[in-house]
């Protein structure tokens, strides 16, 4: 029923719906519900029972807010692209030809902030999402001739001197290099990786993370181009630093394939 | 539409360009695999993955000087006949 609400009202007023859903989060935090203290602990193991506690409830707020996010994208009366910036922060300023590597972290719609202002063009290989002014939008392919369809256009952008996006942990699919992950082997997709030993282009991480009810979008320093294992090694511990110093906003990587 | 050279390229030509890709970019892969023309480089046959698949069509790209493989992709399950077809032309 508060989802419904917080959606219905996400359609009209998008701003007002964040802001709900973080004072409804906070105020309904007692019924969060257990979200995978198997997989967080297998993460964080050194959290108290008072801090799982916390970060349950966290969760359970970013939840809220992230089914508003997306509620407000796709509605057809909201004039809002995006969440707003929290104060004071700047968004990371990336040069083409680059190659942006999201994960399931946060508030990923808000990763848009930053790649509209990317010069020239930018590809998104994206699982869902609406048309956004400016990007070139591509769903990801559903077998493997289609995402290599989607990586044949990634490479001929990038060649062109324009952008990718995409997201690495996807380690369902067939096409990854393994790594470890806060002491647990584990895979990324390769295609970031791969694209950057093929054009050039350096990968960097990014994720944007919930200030209240605004965001902020953070971005590692950039990695490659290089050995594919040797660069998805180092993704992978800007991922586990973003984790451990921003476990509210693993709520959408916890059922990802990344930890099965 | 698939992209297609006017002219036919010679198709022994062709045929010892893709082998050698394939062994140009994965020495020790194929030791015991046949590369004929209805092996697909997917699963059922070469087991390439998305990125492996763009990797080889390009660097057939480079030897033969194209045309682009791009549409081949567009059009499914790639064989490695297919892509001997697509560069020696009709």
């Amino acid at each position: 029923m508060i989802r419904r609400a917080l959606q219905r009202l996400a359609g009209r007023h998008p701003h007002a719906a964040v802001t709900a859903a973080t004072a409804i989060g906070a105020v309904t935090r007692r019924w969060a519900p257990d979200v995978e203290p198997a997989a967080i602990r297998r993460m964080l193991p050194d959290l108290s029972d008072a801090e799982m506690r916390s970060l349950q409830a966290a969760l359970w707020t970013g939840w809220l807010r992230l089914r508003v996010l997306e509620a407000a994208m796709s509605s057809p009366t909201a004039d809002w692209p995006y969440p707003r910036l929290a104060e004071g922060v700047a968004v990371p300023s990336l040069e083409p030809p680059v190659i942006v590597a999201g994960f399931h972290l946060g508030p990923i719609p808000a990763l848009g902030i930053l790649l509209e202002r990317l010069p020239g063009e930018t590809l998104v290989v994206h699982l869902s999402g609406p048309p956004r002014p400016g990007l070139t939008m591509r769903p990801v392919g559903g077998d493997r001739w289609g995402r290599a369809a989607d990586f044949r256009q990634a490479i001929d952008t990038l060649r062109a001197g324009g952008s990718v996006f995409l997201l690495v942990d996807a380690n369902e699919l067939p096409a990854t290099v393994e790594i470890e992950l806060f002491g647990q082997r584990t895979g990324l997709a390769r295609g970031a990786f791969a694209l950057s030993r093929m054009t050039g282009a350096p990968v960097v991480p990014v994720a944007p993370r919930w200030r209240g009810s605004r965001v902020e979008i953070l971005a590692g320093d950039p990695i490659g181009p290089g050995e594919e294992g040797e660069m998805a090694a180092v993704a992978a511990r800007w991922l586990e630093e973003f984790i451990r110093a921003n476990p509210q906003e693993i709520g959408r990587l916890l059922p990802h394939g990344i930890w099965n | 539409m698939t992209e297609r050279p006017e002219s036919g390229r010679d198709r022994g030509t062709v045929v010892a360009a893709v082998r050698d890709a394939l062994i140009a970019l994965w020495p020790a892969r194929f030791g015991d695999v046949a590369i004929d023309e209805p092996v697909s480089l997917g699963d059922a046959g070469l087991g390439l993955d998305s990125v492996d698949i763009v990797e080889f069509l390009l660097e057939c790209e480079d030897r033969l000087g194209g045309p682009s493989t791009e549409g081949l992709l567009a059009e499914g399950p790639v064989t490695v006949g297919r892509v001997i077809d697509h560069f020696a032309g009709p």
